[in-house]
């Protein structure tokens, strides 16, 4: 934003609107079964057999609603990631947070969360990755804690 | 015989720092009016108006009440806004005229990004909030930085796509050089070599301060009409032979990353309007997306300037220089000029249109008669428009 | 030159104050049922033409592009339009435009609005205003509207009886739609006695906040003929707008819609029709609130100027009258999701056609008028559409 300048007229303001979102019919069911039962589940096209991550009640291909829910093992491949320093009060972090998006085995697609347990350097794109799923789960996408290489 | 659609006067507004003494409605009234001198046309003679804008960025809803006065909409058929780039005015009013040759059409845009956020904040929170909000939005908002968050994102895609192609972090600073030397003609400061790119602040691996475009303020304004109806008014016009834009998965989980499928899809179909079968030899000057640096090579292949394993040759041997066979940018691009976001994709429309002119002062390609301008929408989306203008 | 375009489907769905669907799964689920109504598939679908009025209802910057996929065009040309309540009609002519100009032959226009998720439309609708000399005074809809109408009523002299009389036909009309949100059976007097939002506007003169998505089919002549032997045209096109600045107007007060009479000419000269009262035999149109149907009807020509009270008095505009307007209910009884306004092009096509199930007038249709009207008092889209 630009410097007041002396001479000017300007007039400051900000939108602070809150919101309350759905997550739709598909995401009801996802997030009930990260919730209570650290499940991943996808939906699979009765049609084109493909397995959607995060799960919808269509599929985009087919155009068709003709969906069932299969549980996906919390596994899969690093599409690819990317690492920060920057902190919210401007300061430069020690450790970097990293984003990654992660393709569940089986499944079309993938999520974005964090990557933990693991240094920019470690990661490649294509290796394992798996789930950490926090302990206290709410029914939201943090019920995932982050994705890390997977252990042996 | 197919009348072709003609660009008759172009109007571009980019101050040189913050625009602060100018609200948005008077800068784009300049870029109209510009527009309009060279068209040497009045507001009674405008058949209709479009505009772009984001309701976001501008921090009002229905921007489009706002730009309307400034475009010479009052009292005409002016009810159109595109919530994109300005590029689509472009795709709009080319399709205005196309159904009615005898209309007279201004497209325009305007952006300012210096009403946005002290922080800086202003954009990055929008890519968030731009997300669905049940897989995305929570975790891209709850980020430790969120001033991170674009180039984190930006750095996802130029990974993926340095993994496939094997593209170095040189080569992406080398598309920065080359664009901040070409925005350099009549300018004192003289642009950053590859080191001096390679050493500026590290965002986000590979994403640095000097390969992301910084945001800027500026209006832009076209007039569109028929061939016919151009060449009565207008002594250079400039003809629009094809048009073409589409989008990929809007989440950003769904993609193929570090493809610009988008660009692939939208190139295609100008490509075709246009009658070109070999681009990378029938195009004389290209001004496309360079948002980052990686992008503009990834545009660059989907495009169909240079297959992928030839886009470090391509640098090497200078295809896309200001002297080579191809140029790319010449205008200094995004890196080079500033990203006047939702604007930027018009503005690239109009600096080709000067080249076919032969009104680029200062870096002008010498006997341009054909030229492809190209439009990304910016992160998270996948988004493009392309336009292939020919001399008149 | 133009091409002649036609519409050949309609995909719909309920309207509610609160739909649990995302935008992304209300746009499936209308986009398929269009495409099931024409007996199209995915395939088939050249463009996409998206139309969401004001991002900050639903919090999601650049709204559209979430529902790319569920459109039916993925890498396929898609493009937003946003122009306040006239997406409603604005969005189906830039659909039209694609493929008036020969660019396209088969195109989607899907319109959508999310207002639930919000904490106050109120809230949102002050985002609007121009922020310097409109938003610090802390200007609202419900005084935006008693402007707008108090200079109407007293330009017209119609009354609030006559308004009341649109809010009772419209919400009854209501009964009759499966999709509506919001059917009542009312008397005048329960209109009247509806708390006062800002005189002369009250609760029940007004259009409920909505959930919903809309589709539209547009086709050239050559697909259109291929498709169905009755083709619906698309015969005229009209959009007016006017400035911004409000407050000093050509024409210097709020009651007479002079940009709102611009676009219906431009749409009746496109459409060949100079006698709107005798030669459309249908309408629909944008009733955010009573004295907007009305205002729209006088604009629209479907009454003389100022005759709006006099056409309602008459029943003129009932269901079983001679030129019926919203027998859908419109916005007031179907519900009002703002970009999603394009339910009244629905139900005029499907009044055409013959399809209104209980809302079908008795009468015969063969051409309709639609508009939209949003803004600061602004913008006014009109489509006319019917059988040769």
């Amino acid at each position: 934003m630009a410097k007041k300048k002396q001479d000017l007229f300007t007039y400051d303001g900000q939108i602070q609107i809150n919101y309350r979102w759905s997550v739709g019919q598909a995401g009801e069911r996802f997030f009930t079964e990260l919730r209570d039962h650290k499940r991943i589940m996808g939906a699979r096209c009765r049609k084109c057999s493909r397995i959607m991550v995060p799960p919808r009640i269509f599929c985009e291909e087919c155009f068709v609603q003709d969906m069932e829910w299969v549980e996906v093992e919390p596994k899969g491949t690093l599409v690819t990631f990317g690492d920060s320093y920057f902190s919210t009060d401007g300061k430069r972090l020690k450790d970097p947070w990293m984003l990654g998006i992660v393709r569940f085995n089986g499944s079309d697609g993938g999520l974005i969360h964090f990557i933990g347990e693991a240094r920019p350097e470690d990661l490649k794109i294509g290796m394992p990755m798996e789930v950490v799923f926090n302990d206290k789960r709410e029914g939201n996408i943090f019920d995932i804690k982050y994705f890390r290489p997977a252990k042996k | 015989m197919k009348d072709r659609v003609c660009i008759i006067g172009i109007g571009v507004v980019e101050p040189p720092e913050a625009a602060v003494d100018l609200s948005h409605k008077e800068l784009l009234f300049q870029a109209t009016r510009q527009a309009m001198d060279e068209a040497g046309i009045e507001r009674g003679d405008i058949n209709g108006a479009i505009t772009t804008s984001y309701d976001f960025l501008e921090g009002r809803s229905l921007s489009n009440q706002y730009t309307l006065d400034s475009i010479g909409g009052v009292m005409k058929p002016c009810d159109l806004r595109l919530g994109d780039d300005g590029i689509y005015s472009l795709f709009a009013g080319f399709m205005e005229v196309l159904a009615d040759p005898s209309l007279i059409i201004v497209v325009g845009s305007v952006q300012k990004a210096s009403e946005r956020d002290p922080q800086g904040l202003g954009f990055q929170k929008l890519i968030a909030d731009s997300m669905e909000p049940a897989f995305s939005k929570p975790l891209c908002r709850s980020v430790p930085g969120l001033l991170g968050l674009e180039a984190v994102l930006a750095a996802m895609e130029a990974r993926a796509f340095m993994e496939r192609t094997g593209l170095t972090e040189e080569d992406l600073a080398a598309v920065a050089v080359k664009n901040l030397k070409n925005v350099q003609p009549g300018r004192k400061k003289k642009g950053p070599d590859l080191k001096g790119v390679l050493g500026s602040e590290l965002l986000s691996w590979p994403i640095r301060q000097a390969t992301k475009a910084r945001e800027s303020d500026a209006a832009c304004a076209l007039i569109m009409t028929s061939e016919r109806r151009a060449g009565r008014l207008s002594e250079q016009p400039v003809f629009v032979d094809g048009v073409g834009w589409s989008s990929d998965h809007g989440h950003f989980f769904l993609r193929e990353h570090g493809r610009a499928r988008e660009t692939l899809m939208a190139a295609r179909q100008a490509y075709c309007m246009a009658g070109l079968r070999r681009p990378d030899q029938e195009i004389d000057l290209a001004e496309i997306s360079d948002w980052y640096a990686h992008r503009e090579l990834m545009h660059c292949e989907a495009l169909g300037f240079c297959e992928a394993q030839d886009l470090a040759r391509c640098l090497d041997e200078g295809v896309f220089e200001k002297d080579g066979p191809l140029p790319v940018n010449v205008s200094g691009g995004l890196l080079g000029r500033g990203n006047a976001i939702g604007t930027s994709g018009l503005i690239r429309v109009a600096q080709v249109a000067r080249q076919l002119q032969g009104r680029a002062n200062g870096s002008q390609v010498p006997g341009a008669k054909v030229g492809l301008a190209h439009s990304w929408s910016g992160p998270p989306v996948a988004t493009a428009g392309v336009a292939v203008l020919s001399r008149w | 030159m133009a091409r002649r375009v036609a519409i050949v489907g309609v995909g719909m769905q309920k309207y509610e104050f609160h739909k649990i669907q995302t935008i992304e799964e209300m746009i499936f689920e209308v986009a398929l049922d269009a495409l099931e109504r024409s007996k199209l598939s995915r395939e088939d679908i050249e463009a996409v033409v998206f139309g969401g009025a004001v991002d900050a209802m639903c919090g999601i910057h650049n709204s559209d592009k979430v529902a790319i996929a569920a459109s039916g065009g993925l890498l396929k040309p898609t493009m937003r339009n946003s122009t306040s309540g006239s997406t409603a009609i604005s969005t189906p002519i830039l659909g039209y435009d694609h493929v008036a100009s020969g660019l396209y032959d088969i195109v989607m226009v899907l319109c959508y609005e999310k207002m639930s998720e919000n904490e106050s439309a109120q809230k949102v609708f002050s985002t609007v205003y121009d922020e310097v000399f409109v938003r610090p005074i802390g200007l609202n809809v419900p005084i935006q509207c008693s402007l707008e109408a108090r200079a109407y009523l007293h330009r017209y002299g119609i009354t609030e009886r006559q308004m009341a009389k649109v809010s009772v036909k419209n919400r009854g009309n209501a009964l009759s739609n499966p999709y509506a949100q919001l059917p009542m059976k009312l008397t005048v007097e329960d209109v009247l006695a509806s708390p006062y939002l800002s005189w002369p506007v009250k609760l029940l003169d007004t259009s409920p906040v909505t959930d919903g998505a809309r589709a539209v089919i547009l086709a050239s002549e050559d697909v259109a003929r291929t498709i169905t032997d009755d083709p619906v045209w698309v015969r005229g096109v009209g959009r007016g707008a006017d400035s911004v600045w409000f407050m000093g107007r050509k024409n210097y007060d709020l009651g007479r819609l002079d940009y709102a009479y611009l676009a219906g000419k431009q749409a009746y000269d496109m459409a060949g029709i100079k006698n709107p009262m005798t030669e459309v035999d249908y309408a629909e149109v944008y009733d955010p609130f009573t004295y907007k149907e009305m205002q729209h009807c006088e604009a629209l020509g479907l009454c003389p100027e100022g005759g709006a009270g006099r056409m309602i008095d008459e029943g003129v505009s009932l269901k079983n009258g001679p030129l019926p307007v919203n027998a859908s209910g419109g916005l007031m009884g179907e519900g009002n999701p703002i970009g999603a306004g394009m339910s009244r092009l629905c139900w005029s096509y499907l009044q055409i056609k013959g399809e209104a199930g209980d809302c079908q007038v008795p009468k015969e249709v063969n051409t309709a008028v639609t508009n939209g009207w949003g803004g600061m008092y602004q913008y006014n889209a009109v489509m006319v559409i019917g059988r040769d």
